[in-house]
């Protein structure tokens, strides 16, 4: 044991600015300093991970760990070799080390934290941008019928907006990316879980809120990669989404069920993992794509550590929390965590999903998962009403969050009766200075797809929840596949509100675009 | 009767049938009293060993307006007297269908000889105390539905009293209300051509929402609502109301306004998904439409009224289906003639909401 605990001090890299910190952290080959516990509250002021693993307890107390040669069969040698992140050429955005960097002093603080992405990137495209638009679209396309078929009334529109073409550019707010498998977060797990997948039954999430089968989980026209699920290729994502013609960017969700590993330490790992995954594999690689950062979102103060170690990575735009929670995300256990989104300028993403073990509904497990699927529009109002009625954007004024694709339809009946409620209620909440309503018209805002509602009723529900204010165009790609993002637009919508759905909002939310409009 | 003479303003022919109205046992020792000889020990000693409910300190005692105690200082509700006065009379209300509270908790009962007794003492006082003194009244039969033999038991012995007009479920279960145990309360309530209600309230042992327990009295009232919507897909996707073609569900106390919506996006998940419920022969839209009925209060109030007449062209089936109910004497009473004063209905329609939906859903006399 001493020789073990004298290892990790051998291995333990200087402190500041050290560029080796994350090749150490990865660099498990001739290290046994298995990370012990990632004690969030007590060292979140650590700037690297390798110094956040040190032990908070003896080492004697811990488990031998087996040898590194020893692993599973099943996980050939060459699975779990540590794989480094791609250097980039610009030290500004180095991959995780630019959040260790970001906190040392590399990125200045007066300089938009989105600055190095949209500068040079951003410019180019928007060019090319409208080119494409100008080109006109194919009003024939399969996938924008469907979308009109849905129910936006885009037949219409569609012809009208070709024989006026704007040029406006697109930010779809809400794409997949996949975790293949485990194996694809072993060079970003730290040697003590990189272990455990080898040895043992665990391989990361168990179970996925969007199983591989279910329909929704993937469109017909999503192309399914080779190595691996729908929503898992970059080279595809591009190929579906971020090359049609308008696209400037798209935001990823990860709905990689973090909060269904109930170990806290394991979640936080993979947790981890994963942001580092989408650094490394999609961010640096696309600079059209931000992302919503994965938390373990079951203990607040280790979403909060993982917020101060990732959050200030240009490319993260936003926290992704699972809809269902074991808890609503507005009690005073989660202030912390919308406190410090919200002081990087990060959106909170109530994303569709959540497996918390918890019963989906309020009355215990239905029996299908097209119930679950349905139900999950209600358990986003029951999150709306805590982020509300808790007083959460009281406390964090400057706290933003979108509902993602979890449907909007919903959204005015809830808030008629809420507000009835507050009505008679609010001494109760005497924390609230408004109507309910008024906070969420405020402060959330809402992806369009699925879109479920037949055109006369999609214009009323539009009218009565300010829905050209409030909805971000999302495909959910590869949940859905379109071809003509337009063709989303209701057919009611000025230009002025079809820009400000197709990309005005979520530039301003997300601080895409431009340099003036990044924060 | 003299009280409606007295008010001249009235205007004679305007009537309402109330479908939510609540009624209480006027202490805890009248419960004692209506329980058999053999229960009225344990009942003392432990009670029914409830699931533990939501308590939230804004809830109001009883629920109740403060004005609505009677004189004499018992619970509210519990006053035939003072229920004539403050409601029956006051607004010439033709009928109102009883939904008895004796206590908040007592579909969480676990003790299910306990839950099925206090049913039968509360089923047999309504009739004596309510049923039989007022003509105007019609009640709900209260089973214990966590056991549904108990339950299927109660209904057989009461439902040959015609005054007895819909089983009564609260939307807090321990299984969504589509679960197959629950399919014998249908299959006896359909067989007396009974309507199955389920009111806002009850406890089930689950936290309030799908999200663990709401912090508030507000959320947990307003998001009743949402466990409405899942216990209708439940209901609709469990092919229930494929079997029973002539089952008639009645929705009490959880809003009206959200169905549309949560019948889209049905359809829609169906569309995709029917290959999971290959026993639903129909869209469903079509199971709602046929076999749902809404009761208004708490009726959503939009800040444009107009916003609420535009839900019953949204999901056309709704004004056939919506009933006005108060909800006497809880706090968040909506009075006949103020509620749905500014929306812009039909007058065919505010007199089918009024009265005539439910004298149809009910078979109630002229």
């Amino acid at each position: 044991m001493s020789a073990r605990r004298s290892s990790v001090g051998r291995a333990r890299p200087s402190r500041r600015g050290d560029s080796t910190a994350r090749r150490a952290r990865h660099d498990s080959s001739e290290r046994s300093d298995i990370p012990l516990r990632i004690d969030a509250t007590l060292r979140n002021d650590a700037t690297d991970m390798t110094e956040r693993n040190e032990p908070a307890e003896p080492m004697d107390r811990i488990e031998p760990v087996e040898p590194i040669d020893r692993i599973d069969p099943l996980l050939p040698m060459d699975r779990i070799e540590p794989v480094l992140p791609i250097e980039s050429s610009d030290p500004s955005r180095s991959p995780i080390p630019g959040v260790c960097r970001a906190a040392a002093g590399w990125i200045q603080p007066e300089k938009s934290r989105h600055a190095a992405y949209v500068d040079g990137a951003f410019a180019d495209r928007h060019g090319s941008v409208r080119h494409g638009l100008a080109s006109g679209v194919d009003a024939t396309d399969a996938g924008r019928t469907r979308r009109g078929r849905r129910g936006c009334g885009a037949r219409d529109r569609t012809a009208r907006r070709k024989v006026t073409p704007v040029p406006t550019p697109i930010v779809d707010a809400n794409v997949h990316a996949v975790v293949p498998s485990v194996t694809a977060l072993l060079p970003y797990l730290p040697a003590f879980w990189r272990e455990q997948v080898a040895t043992t039954a665990f391989r990361g999430a168990p179970e996925s809120a969007w199983p591989p089968g279910m329909p929704m989980s993937r469109h017909p026209d999503a192309r399914v990669p080779a190595s691996g699920p729908p929503g898992s290729d970059l080279a595809l994502l591009r190929e579906q989404v971020l090359d049609l013609p308008g696209i400037e960017s798209a935001v990823l969700q990860c709905a990689y069920a973090i909060e269904s590993i109930r170990n806290p330490d394991g979640a936080a790992a993979v947790a981890a993992a994963v942001n580092d995954w989408l650094v490394a594999e999609w961010l640096e690689p696309e600079p059209r794509l931000r992302a919503s950062m994965v938390v373990p979102s079951h203990t607040p103060g280790a979403a909060v550590a993982e917020i101060e170690r990732v959050g200030d990575h240009p490319g993260f735009v936003q926290v992704f929390l699972p809809i269902r929670s074991a808890m609503p995300y507005g009690r005073r256990e989660y202030h912390p965590l919308h406190a410090a989104a919200a002081e990087r300028g990060l959106v909170v993403g109530l994303g569709y999903g959540g497996l918390t073990g918890n019963a989906p509904t309020g009355v215990g497990w239905p029996t299908y998962l097209v119930e679950e699927f349905v139900g999950m529009a209600a358990v986003a109002q029951s999150q709306l009403m805590s982020l509300v009625v808790e007083g959460v954007f009281d406390a964090v004024p400057a706290l933003r969050a979108v509902v993602v694709e979890a449907g909007f339809t919903w959204l005015p009946a809830m808030l008629w009766r809420l507000d009835k409620n507050w009505k008679g209620l609010r001494r109760e909440v005497p924390w609230l200075r408004r109507a309910p309503s008024e906070y969420v018209r405020e402060h959330v805002r809402f992806t369009t797809g699925p879109a479920d509602a037949p055109a006369a009723g999609l214009r009323h529900v539009l009218d009565d929840m300010w829905g050209a204010e409030l909805l971000l165009y999302g495909s959910g790609y590869p949940h859905d596949v379109v071809a003509d993002p337009r063709a989303a637009v209701p057919a009611h919508f000025t230009d002025e509100e079809a820009t400000a759905m197709l990309s005005g909002t979520a530039r301003e939310l997300y601080g895409l675009g431009s340099p003036a409009g990044a924060r | 009767m003299t009280a409606l003479e007295e008010r001249p303003a009235a205007p004679a022919r305007t009537t309402w049938i109330d479908c939510d109205v609540h009624i209480a046992m006027p202490s805890p020792a009248a419960l004692r009293e209506n329980l058999p000889e053999e229960w009225r020990e344990r009942h003392d000693r432990y009670g029914g060993n409830p699931f533990h409910a939501s308590l939230y300190p804004r809830m109001a005692l009883g629920a109740a307006r403060t004005d609505a105690w009677p004189p004499d200082g018992s619970a509210p509700g519990s006053s035939l007297p003072f229920l004539r006065e403050q409601l029956l009379d006051r607004w010439a209300i033709e009928y109102a269908v009883l939904g008895p509270i004796v206590r908040p908790d007592q579909a969480g009962m676990r003790n299910p000889g306990y839950a099925a007794a206090l049913a039968r003492a509360t089923n047999d006082w309504v009739v004596r105390e309510w049923l039989d003194p007022d003509p105007r009244l019609r009640s709900s039969i209260v089973v214990p539905v966590e056991d549904t033999e108990y339950a299927v038991a109660e209904i057989e012995r009461v439902a040959g009293d015609p005054r007895f007009v819909q089983v009564y479920l609260q939307i807090k279960t321990s299984a969504p209300l589509g679960n197959r145990r629950y399919w014998p309360i249908y299959e006896a309530a359909a067989a007396h051509d009974l309507p199955v209600s389920i009111h806002f309230g009850g406890v089930g042992g689950h936290p309030s929402t799908a999200a663990g327990w709401a912090s508030y009295y507000l959320e947990d009232h307003a998001g009743n609502a949402q466990t409405f919507q899942h216990q209708l897909v439940s209901l609709v996707c469990s092919g229930v109301l494929e079997r029973l073609p002539d089952l008639r569900i009645v929705l009490i106390e959880g809003g009206v306004a959200w169905a549309p919506a949560l019948v889209w996006r049905l359809d829609a998940a169906f569309e995709r998904m029917h290959d999971e419920v290959p026993h639903l022969t129909r869209r469903p839209s079509e199971y709602v439409a046929d076999h749902v009925w809404f009761t208004t209060q708490p009726v959503e109030e939009p800040p444009d009224p107009r916003s609420l007449a535009r839900v019953f062209d949204d999901l056309p089936c709704l004004r056939d289906r919506v009933m006005y109910s108060s909800d006497y004497p809880h706090w968040d009473f909506d009075a006949p003639d103020q509620v749905l004063r500014t929306v812009p209905l039909d007058a065919a329609l505010r007199a089918k909401i009024m009265t005539g939906n439910a004298r149809e859903l009910y078979r109630l006399p002229r």
